[in-house]
């Protein structure tokens, strides 16, 4: 796990999350719902959060984010401010799929997102590991693999599914998710899971 | 027109030896120290001034990082009191702010009335006396000038399917990278505006990376961050948004969203100083529009497409024609090789100044089809040549006209159809030897590029400009909204 003043950013979903870890302390961790702006907004609210504890973006040790999948514009604003940050700042950038940012970590966990069209982003991990790798899975099958592991804790969006389920990150299962597989070696060269082609 | 008098200032080089020998002879700064400053010391540059194709006027200055010394300025006797220092200083002075100069000095004997009163007017201050400066024993005044370095500035466009990034100073482009994403859109025989998006997010670290390479720049040095907020493909903007928005956040420097025609237009200003009124003639892929601007950062639509864009039309056009996209090159090619033996419809529009392409379009997709149907072959270089001729005399007569009635003075073409040679063919016919002047951008700035959007932005940085983090795109931004975000 990283140490030193860490960034946490993810726009894969309608809310966009700003998180601030001190090693393994948490110092913010903020969902926002701002439908349509995030683009407009989220550089300002990773703005107010460094404010708020009188930090630079010069401060910052490593920044970790969110790559998908999700929606497409949401991923790219995320990840096009990461990338800008570590590129110009040389800081450790670790990346994880949106939907492991929203898994519980000591939880076996099943994580949705709403894919439109009937369909679902859909995995299934426990303690950072996958059982399912992120996926696009239909409806009627996400459902079905729901009712046959009702043990696991549903993270995510479910309301496209019918079920009342819409969480927000938890940032320090998002922080102990992050190891050196996640640690990105060409900043310049990462992109998005997008999962579904043009 | 006054007279046919052509003035223009081109650098010296080391095989004018001879001219300045000649030109130079019997001064007090010798004609060897000249060609010592040409040749040999990396901070001198020389400029003479040509009236039509006599040299008139030499300037000669050393530029030594943020400080500039002149060491000389001559004017043929037969030519003074013609403005021609004037004009002499003025180039050294644009050149200083292009080189991020902030200070510049010169001695001057202490008789010359007539230069000492062209440098106060120019801005020098007098500052002190130089005791028998001269080799005659005169003394010399020393006078300076502060200099206000044009602002450099760090440009991205990310509005279709370029991903370009520019740093420029004043009118030099230190950098202009521009990364194409053509080839991979080919395959689809157009822009595929969700692909456009995910080459930006996976190209712009490394095209930024580039120019400031290129440029020997560092992003602290940048004094303002520009972006295309619109109009475009708004996930394509999206990236260039977010990458600007960034480095203005993390180095606290302004940031300007640029109107992506109001660039192309000003892309002319790499060529020529803009001339008031005139018509920009605005052809491109996503945009057709002639505007008058009245004032630099004024601009008015007084005629758009009713339908398609010009650009859009070409490349449709080309795909029905079995052409690979981009069609406009196509088409001009191979209209070159042939004749107008197509009947087209001649477009019709309302509006005195608008413009319409989609009956055009439809007339040649029927056509082509029905060719098909009926077996018969198809002369590709006839037809590429009837539908040109067509579409590009329906904006020449709209240009003559607007030109005309606005009692313009300059024509700038601009956007990516700029650089068909035919229109500017068609053009050039009408107004070279016209007291209207013709301007098409250098080919390398007729496409979409982040040079013309650094351009535009130094006029709004130095209008005071800039936007908050908050900014967003808009990808229907109209340019008479240019300074509303």
């Amino acid at each position: 796990m990283p140490s030193g003043l860490g960034l946490f950013l993810d726009s894969a979903e309608t809310t966009m999350f700003v998180g601030l870890m001190k090693d393994e302390k948490t110092l913010a961790s903020n969902s926002f719902y701002y439908p349509r702006k995030q683009a407009e907004l989220l550089l300002v609210e990773i703005k107010n959060t460094l404010d708020k504890f009188s930090y630079s973006p010069k401060d910052l040790n490593y920044i970790a984010v969110g790559i998908g999948p999700g929606s497409f514009t949401g991923v790219r604003i995320a990840l096009a401010i990461a990338k800008t940050l570590a590129f110009s700042l040389d800081l450790k950038m670790y990346v994880i799929s949106s939907l492991l940012a929203y898994a519980k970590y000591d939880e076996p966990s099943i994580i949705c997102f709403d894919a439109r069209g009937n369909r679902t982003y859909f995995a299934c991990y426990k303690k950072g590991d996958y059982i399912i790798k992120e996926t696009i899975l239909n409806n009627d099958d996400v459902k079905k693999f729901i009712l046959e592991h009702a043990d696991f804790t549903l993270r995510g969006n479910f309301k496209h599914l019918g079920i009342d389920v819409n969480s927000e990150i938890d940032i320090f299962s998002f922080y102990r998710s992050l190891n050196e597989n996640n640690l990105v070696k060409d900043v310049k060269a990462i992109k998005p899971i997008y999962l579904k082609d043009l | 027109m006054r007279d046919n008098v052509e003035l223009k200032i081109v650098e010296v080089k080391a095989e004018d030896e001879e001219i300045i020998y000649k030109f130079c002879d019997g001064l007090d700064y010798f004609p060897s120290a000249i060609m010592h400053d040409v040749i040999d010391n990396d901070f001198g540059k020389v400029f003479l001034l040509y009236r039509n194709d006599e040299v008139v006027g030499i300037i000669d200055y050393w530029i030594t990082f943020d400080s500039s010394t002149l060491a000389m300025i001559y004017i043929d006797e037969k030519y003074r009191r013609l403005g021609y220092a004037k004009k002499l200083m003025n180039f050294m002075f644009e050149d200083l702010k292009n080189e991020g100069v902030k200070f510049a000095s010169l001695e001057v004997r202490e008789h010359n009335l007539s230069a000492k009163s062209l440098y106060l007017s120019l801005g020098y201050e007098f500052i002190n006396v130089k005791e028998q400066y001269y080799k005659d024993g005169e003394d010399a005044l020393y006078y300076v000038k502060n200099i206000e370095p044009s602002p450099l500035i760090l440009a991205i466009e990310s509005s279709c399917d370029e991903t370009s990034i520019a740093i420029t100073r004043n009118k030099k482009i230190l950098s202009n990278v521009i990364s194409s994403q053509i080839e991979k859109h080919r395959v689809y025989g157009g822009v595929m505006p969700e692909l456009a998006s995910r080459l930006h997010i996976e190209n712009i670290l490394y095209v930024l990376e580039t120019a400031l390479k290129d440029a020997s720049v560092m992003v602290e040095e940048i004094d303002a961050i520009a972006f295309t907020r619109g109009p475009g493909l708004v996930g394509a903007l999206h990236v260039g948004l977010e990458v600007a928005k960034t480095l203005s956040y993390i180095y606290d420097i302004p940031l300007i969203p640029v109107h992506h025609l109001a660039g192309h237009i000003y892309a002319n200003e790499y060529v020529t100083e803009l001339k008031f009124p005139l018509l920009a003639v605005v052809v491109s892929g996503g945009n057709s529009e002639l505007v008058i601007m009245r004032d630099h950062l004024q601009f008015d639509i007084i005629g758009r497409t009713v339908d398609d864009a010009i650009g859009e039309c070409y490349d449709k056009v080309a795909r029905v024609m079995g052409l690979p996209y981009p069609g406009g090159v196509e088409i001009d090619r191979l209209a070159k090789k042939g004749r107008a033996t197509y009947k087209l419809p001649i477009p019709h529009t309302q509006g005195l100044y608008d413009l319409s392409f989609s009956g055009l379009k439809t007339h040649i997709i029927n056509l082509v089809n029905s060719l098909n149907m009926k077996g018969e072959t198809l002369n590709k270089e006839d037809l590429a040549c009837s539908f040109q001729e067509v579409a590009l005399a329906e904006i020449v007569k709209k240009v003559e006209l607007a030109a005309k009635n606005f009692n313009v003075k300059q024509i700038l073409v601009a956007g990516g159809v700029s650089s068909n040679s035919r229109l500017k063919e068609m053009l050039h016919n009408i107004y070279d030897n016209s007291r209207i002047e013709l301007f098409f951008p250098p080919l390398s700035l007729c496409g979409d590029n982040a040079a013309m959007i650094a351009r535009f932005a130094h006029h709004l940085y130095l209008k005071g400009v800039h936007a908050s983090l908050d900014v967003g795109v808009d990808p229907n931004w109209e340019i008479t909204d240019f300074n509303d975000f």
